[in-house]
């Protein structure tokens, strides 16, 4: 039983390499009439960093990228920078910004 | 039988497989790892994570979905945008090859419904190359029962395969039920229901005293509150949810989210029961909240938006207004491009609430001198709708006395007075809280103010900001006194609508400020909102027969406030002579529990030091702040001596003797002295990690657990979550009327809007006793034959009676 499944295992290591993913998402501020942005850096704080920089559609690719989960890094002009989280936990792990969520619209809006 | 023993063997045979895979991978493998802030020096996560989309039912790769989410449950005959799209851009445009509605093949027919509407706006059309979307706007299941939607579109040469299901609930209009009256109570979890009723009946012997009217429905339940995209909803989806069946995303309004997000309009959208009602039955409709009625809430049977920040064309779809011109910017809600909303769209006979910031262009006099807007406040349209819904046949009133005069047999748009007192927690845009309404009205005293004492503000001038329109009056009580509460605004709400029709209407109350001044941790306000909105349920209910009218009392959500004792405010207040002592000083002595240094209010910096009487941080210190021994709690709970000798529904005052002390689980920090503040304040500083130093500055220093940092725009909560959150507990919901059992149980939001579609429906016959049975006997199991002709039509011409 043993040497069946050290077989298994070791011919399963050898025929599929690990998950190597893909990161997608666009930037944008669904509270601020849908705004896109487009002048944004991210940074994906992988081993090493990768790093991004939006298109004119607010999209951003991050490509293979381990599953787990991991710090990103936003610079958006005229902002302060701050760091987010981001799970990789899919072939293609869609990860939108929306600065709209960020904060309490109840008591701002 | 797991063999502990053999565990490491077999994790090293793992280990081994992932060096070798490691090793062998055709692509580079990144190692990443989660990691602490502190480590690589960066700044701290957001309190709100931003990024990675929770789960959904979507394909892997591309992320192919169909809107709205499975799951939904629908009503027979409920229109709703049936999209499929991509959420992942390919390499080429991607095609749909399939669309499978109960196994008949419709994508021909769906296609063609696409054409006819047109692409672009009106179909959701992404902006981005080579990504899928497209909604058929306002189809409709005809057939109650079990719909399965399957999707195949073709990327890059690949076939992807979604599906969902829904469940559709038959509708036939039962003859014997007139009206919905729903009472929604903002952020009003148990905690508030008690503490508005020990505050207005108080409690003898253990024994409450009497019972408020939302304690005495005829059945119970509890609802379930996250909304599609967060454990923590917000007001958005808190009430569109419950109207609509379906789940939603955090700000949105009667849509679900899209691959076109740069466009808050042409999400897919669902019809809610209001507009389902006066479609199919000509039932009139009416919203009545003390909020600007563009806010979340009232907005919920008023329009579809992704943003509930979209107020300007909100107010345009809540009287069903939509052009392509304006006398100034560019048009907020344009006809062109939106035939599909406009469509689905109808206007509420009865709108009424606070702030024409939404309905006055910029610069209004009227917008300035009566509602005291900034300079900058207003519509950038141009618009005026208060012409506008003049012209459509609206009675338009702005305070007590005309709305009372308004004629019964027109529509009612009334916009009221906000608070506009300098700084307080509430502003312009919100109806002063009910407390400092009754002030202004000579019913109630702040610790023995009265509407006199300047120090709450109501004394000071209201003088015209811009030309010479009236002002709501001449001082600031003035203006607050002829505000109507909401017993005056729901019971002119009821005789429009019974004018409109009597056979049939539904209204939404909202009592908005249960939430607004729970966010700045007024918890002395927000009992009194909670016995205003139950004073104005003991209206309806008296103006209404139970016989044909389902009244239902929920939250959207609760916060995380509750009660945790009592305290005698005449013994801490700094005034000589207290509770059982009337010439002593107070045994309990404000101040001296923190000190801080600020250069100025909201900006520079603020330190904050404790200071205990005794010397350092030694054991014989004594406590450093005596206002925590204020509190009593466990054996010492006296009960409570809150009176209402007026006999107006309210305490005469918030501190009296005894008075309930609540606190907050989520919090900023802040200070608390245990006395009503005079005006509500921010309660926060420069940060949520400091209190405002204006407010209760003798106050005990409650420490916060909310994030301090947000790159929010400034206009969010000055970049921080700097008051009390919501939360994710269920909310109770208490109902009347026929089929009321029907509420009975635990259940998402959603499904209270499959239970009010069937307590209205003669598909809940009362012969069948239990609850969950006649649920069911409304949602039949089987599959309906699907015919794709006669679901996929042109789009429909409007409806004569809109």
């Amino acid at each position: 039983m043993k040497r069946i499944l050290l077989t298994l295992t070791l011919w399963g290591a050898l025929v599929s390499p690990l998950a190597a993913d893909t990161i997608y998402g666009r930037v944008f501020d669904t509270l601020d009439n849908g705004k896109i942005f487009t002048d944004v850096k991210l940074t994906l704080f992988s081993n090493p960093p990768q790093q991004t920089t939006v298109d004119k559609y607010g999209q951003y690719w991050f490509k293979n990228v381990k599953r787990g989960a991991y710090l990103i890094g936003v610079e958006i002009l005229d902002r302060e920078k701050f760091t987010a989280r981001v799970v990789v936990d899919n072939p293609t792990t869609i990860a939108n910004l929306d600065l709209g969520k960020i904060g309490d619209p109840d008591h701002g809006y | 039988m797991i063999n502990y023993f053999a565990r490491p063997r077999v994790l090293g045979l793992l280990a081994a497989s992932v060096c070798l895979g490691s090793l062998v991978s055709a692509a580079p493998v990144l190692a990443g790892e989660d990691d602490d802030t502190a480590s690589r020096n960066q700044p701290p996560v957001l309190g709100t994570p931003p990024f990675s989309d929770n789960r959904t039912n979507a394909t892997a790769v591309v992320g192919l979905r169909i809107m709205p989410p499975t799951s939904t449950q629908l009503i027979q005959e409920q229109r709703f945008d049936l999209r499929i799209e991509t959420q992942v851009p390919g390499a080429t445009p991607p095609t749909l090859k399939s669309l499978r509605i109960n196994g008949v093949e419709s994508s021909a027919q769906f296609n063609a419904q696409i054409a006819a509407q047109g692409v672009g706006l009106e179909s959701g059309t992404p902006t981005v190359p080579n990504l899928y979307g497209a909604s058929s706007r306002n189809f409709t299941f005809s057939q109650p029962g079990r719909y399965v939607v399957q999707a195949v579109v073709t990327v890059d040469g690949i076939d992807y395969t979604i599906r969902n299901v829904y469940q559709v609930t038959a509708f036939n209009l039962a003859p014997s039920v007139k009206h919905v009256v729903f009472f929604l109570g903002d952020a009003m979890g148990l905690p508030i229901r008690s503490a508005a009723r020990i505050a207005s009946k108080g409690v003898f012997e253990g024994r409450s005293r009497g019972k408020l009217n939302m304690d005495q429905m005829q059945a119970y339940g509890l609802a379930y509150t996250p909304s599609f995209d967060s454990i923590i909803t917000d007001s958005a989806p808190g009430m569109a949810n419950y109207v609509s069946g379906l789940k939603q995303p955090n700000n949105a309004l009667n849509v679900s989210p899209d691959n076109t997000p740069e466009n808050n309009l042409d999400n897919p959208r669902v019809e809610h029961l209001w507009e389902y009602m006066k479609r199919r039955f000509n039932w009139a409709t009416g919203v009545v909240t003390d909020s600007y009625v563009t806010d979340a809430t009232p907005a919920s049977v008023g329009s579809h938006s992704r943003a509930r920040s979209a107020r300007q064309p909100i107010a345009q779809q809540m009287i069903d207004y939509y052009t392509d011109t304006s006398p100034a910017g560019t048009p907020a809600q344009p006809a062109t491009g939106y035939a599909g909303l406009r469509t689905l769209t109808y206007p509420l006979d009865v709108i009424m609430g606070g702030a024409a910031f939404d309905w006055l262009p910029v610069n209004d006099s009227l917008l300035r001198n009566f509602y005291r807007a900034g300079s900058t406040q207003g519509r950038t349209d141009g618009q005026n709708l208060f012409t506008v819904a003049q012209g459509l046949g609206y009675t338009v009133v702005k305070d007590r006395t005309e709305l009372a005069a308004a004629p019964n047999g027109a529509p009612v748009l009334g916009i009221f007075s906000g608070d506009f007192r300098p700084a307080n927690a509430l502003g312009a845009e919100n109806i002063p809280g009910v407390l400092d309404r009754l002030v202004a009205r000579g019913q109630a005293t702040i610790g023995g103010r009265t509407a006199s004492d300047a120090s709450l503000g109501l004394t000071a001038t209201v003088a015209p900001l811009s030309g010479a329109a009236p002002t709501c009056g001449a001082t600031v009580r003035d203006c607050f006194a002829n505000v109507p509460s909401k017993q005056e605004m729901v019971s002119k709400a009821i005789d429009v609508l019974n004018a409109k029709n009597p056979n049939g209407w539904l209204l939404l109350v909202e009592q908005s400020q249960s939430d607004k001044l729970a966010h700045p941790l007024e918890y002395e306000r927000v009992i009194y909102e909670a016995l205003e909105l139950d004073n104005a349920l003991g209206t309806s209910l008296s103006k209404t027969s139970l016989s044909d009218t389902l009244t239902i009392v929920t939250a959207d959500h609760a916060q995380p406030e509750t009660i945790i004792g009592v305290t005698i405010p005449s013994a801490l207040d700094g005034v000589t002579g207290y509770f059982g002592n009337p010439t002593g000083t107070d045994p309990i002595t404000p101040g001296g529990c923190f000190t801080n240094t600020i250069t100025a209010a909201n900006t520079g910096s603020l330190t904050l030091s404790i200071t205990g009487a005794g010397a350092g941080n030694t054991a014989t210190s004594t406590r450093p702040c005596g206002l925590q021994d204020a509190v009593a709690t466990f054996n010492d709970g006296t009960f409570p001596t809150y009176i209402d000798a007026n006999g107006d529904g309210y305490p005469d005052d918030p501190d009296p003797t005894v008075k309930l002390v609540l606190d907050n689980g989520g919090r900023p920090t802040y200070s608390q002295d245990y006395l009503t503040n005079v005006i509500p304040l921010n309660p926060a500083g420069i940060t949520a990690a400091v209190p405002n130093p204006g407010r209760d500055p003798n106050g005990i220093l409650l420490t916060g657990n909310m994030p301090t940092r947000s790159v929010s725009p400034v206009q969010k909560n000055n970049g921080n979550t700097s008051v009390a959150p919501h939360t994710a507990e269920d909310v109770p919901i208490s109902v009347s009327g026929p089929n009321s059992s029907l509420f009975i149980g635990t259940y998402d939001n959603t499904d209270v809007f499959v239970r009010m579609a069937t307590a209205l429906s003669t598909t809940a016959p009362q012969a069948v006793p239990s609850a969950s049975e006649r649920l069911r006997a409304a949602i039949p199991n089987e599959a309906p034959v699907f015919d794709p002709t006669a679901a996929f039509k042109a789009p429909a011409s409007r409806v004569v009676n809109k």
